[in-house]
């Protein structure tokens, strides 16, 4: 008899211990989660910042501008107004907008210097070049790794067993996805001494 | 009972074993040689010999240094179809696969060679692929590699010697940057002595690595082959490998460059 409530009590604490074990692994892997969105939401917010100093920067180096050129110029620097102000009040579709207009200025901005022989032939032309292809490659990562975090939450919350986690420590489905236009999410195709393709 | 519990637990066991086997990457691995990896084998053995030397030489000379550990440079080529093949590589993923150099300090350059993949005679060009680590791009920046891209291998006739010519100045730029030392080397010697009269045998100071290479060489006969296998084992155990190091558990935020010749 004494044996048999050993066995008992024995086997209640291992349940309790196995569950206590699936609750914190299951709480963990949320949180994990949840944090691997915000790793790479700031990793986005970096390269923004990064992009529009790098651009800033290197327009500066660069003379000759015709008023076409500075047009687009001046978009890219509302395009980040815009997101600062999406920014401050944590709009992500705002913020994604306004990475979007930017995008597309910056590649007006391309197009409009592949029309200008005389800019094109500068060396600050190609390393502007060199620079726009790092920072959207790198910005295009970005992006591309936040939304797989994204969808990576969202599964994780809404199969078993994660939904019954996500109830029970009140995780809702993210829905700010990165969403911007299609042609703002491909690197600028710069091709220079090419003699392929 | 207690029969039927142990088995549920070796089945249990088994089947996360299984779970936990599952191969999730998406790029293959890296060869032995790690610093370079000719998947398109396009890259003669003088050029690569240069690479794993040089490279191997500057990880184990940043592993000295105290403030910053363990910077790699690696090659790769890769044999596509077409232009769309390489839209679907993300070269930071590779990158962060192989884990290039310790403390996020490396490089990753990709060749693409595209053509026809069944008929080597087809019109072959090639794109350029570079990819900083997060550390590295604080010292070399997508201009310096543009910079380094238009005074080697767009100028070079020959791809070999501009390969060996990029990673030189590569090589340049990082110890000039990163540890103030000046790096030298002699491109006109490269050019007209060792590139054309490269030993392979000579070049092992590995002992392992110059034992691989006779078993592995298609110029060897069996017996040698043989007789080297026995000491080796023999002898030397079965450690060592070509290449010394492996990746540093670097990562890379996308951060590069592209070219095209």
């Amino acid at each position: 008899m004494k044996k048999t409530g050993l066995i008992i009590i024995g086997s209640i604490v291992l349940v309790f211990v196995i569950m206590g074990t699936i609750l914190i692994s299951g709480y963990n892997r949320l949180i994990e989660a949840d944090e691997q969105i915000n790793l790479q939401y700031a990793q986005i917010d970096y390269r923004l910042q990064q992009r529009y100093d790098t651009l800033t920067q290197l327009a500066n180096s660069i003379n000759g501008f015709q008023a076409h050129e500075q047009a687009y110029f001046e978009a890219i620097t509302q395009a980040r107004e815009a997101y600062a102000s999406a920014f401050s009040n944590n709009d992500i579709a705002g913020m994604a907008e306004a990475d979007n207009l930017q995008s597309i200025a910056l590649s007006n901005l391309i197009a409009a210097f592949e029309q200008n022989p005389e800019l094109k032939a500068t060396e600050a032309y190609g390393d502007y070049n060199d620079a726009v292809w790092g920072i959207e490659s790198a910005l295009s990562d970005a992006r591309r790794l936040y939304n797989e975090a994204i969808n990576e939450y969202n599964l994780l919350i809404r199969k078993f067993p994660g939904l019954i986690y996500a109830k029970m420590y009140d995780f809702e489905q993210e829905d700010d996805y990165w969403k911007v236009g299609e042609n703002a999410t491909d690197v600028p195709d710069i091709v220079f001494g090419s003699t392929g393709n | 009972m207690k029969a039927k519990i142990i088995y549920l637990l070796i089945i249990s066991f088994l089947i996360s074993a299984l779970i936990g086997c599952g191969d999730k990457n998406e790029y293959p691995d890296p060869t032995r040689k790690f610093y370079v990896n000719d998947f398109a084998d396009k890259l003669s053995p003088a050029v690569e010999s240069t690479i794993v030397r040089e490279a191997e030489r500057l990880y184990e000379y940043s592993t000295d240094e105290v403030s910053q550990t363990g910077i790699q440079v690696v090659f790769a080529t890769f044999a596509v179809e077409s232009e769309a093949d390489i839209a679907s590589f993300y070269l930071s993923d590779l990158y962060n696969q192989w884990e290039i150099g310790t403390d996020d300090l490396g490089i990753l350059i990709v060749f693409y060679y595209v053509g026809n993949l069944d008929d080597p005679d087809s019109p072959i060009y090639t794109v350029y692929d570079f990819m900083l680590g997060f550390s590295m791009e604080q010292y070399v920046s997508p201009i310096d590699l543009g910079n380094m891209f238009d005074e080697t291998i767009k100028l070079a006739e020959d791809e070999q010697l501009g390969t060996a010519h990029l990673l030189y100045e590569i090589l340049q730029e990082i110890y000039w940057e990163i540890y103030d030392t000046e790096f030298t080397y002699d491109l006109d010697y490269y050019a007209n002595t060792y590139l054309p009269y490269y030993d392979e045998y000579a070049d092992y100071d590995d002992i392992w690595g110059w034992i691989l290479y006779i078993i592995l060489s298609p110029s060897s006969s069996w017996w040698e082959k043989g007789i080297l296998a026995l000491i080796g084992f023999a002898v030397l155990g079965t450690g060592g490998g070509l290449a010394r190091n492996i990746g540093g558990g670097g990562r890379s935020g996308g951060m590069g460059l592209r070219r095209r010749k």
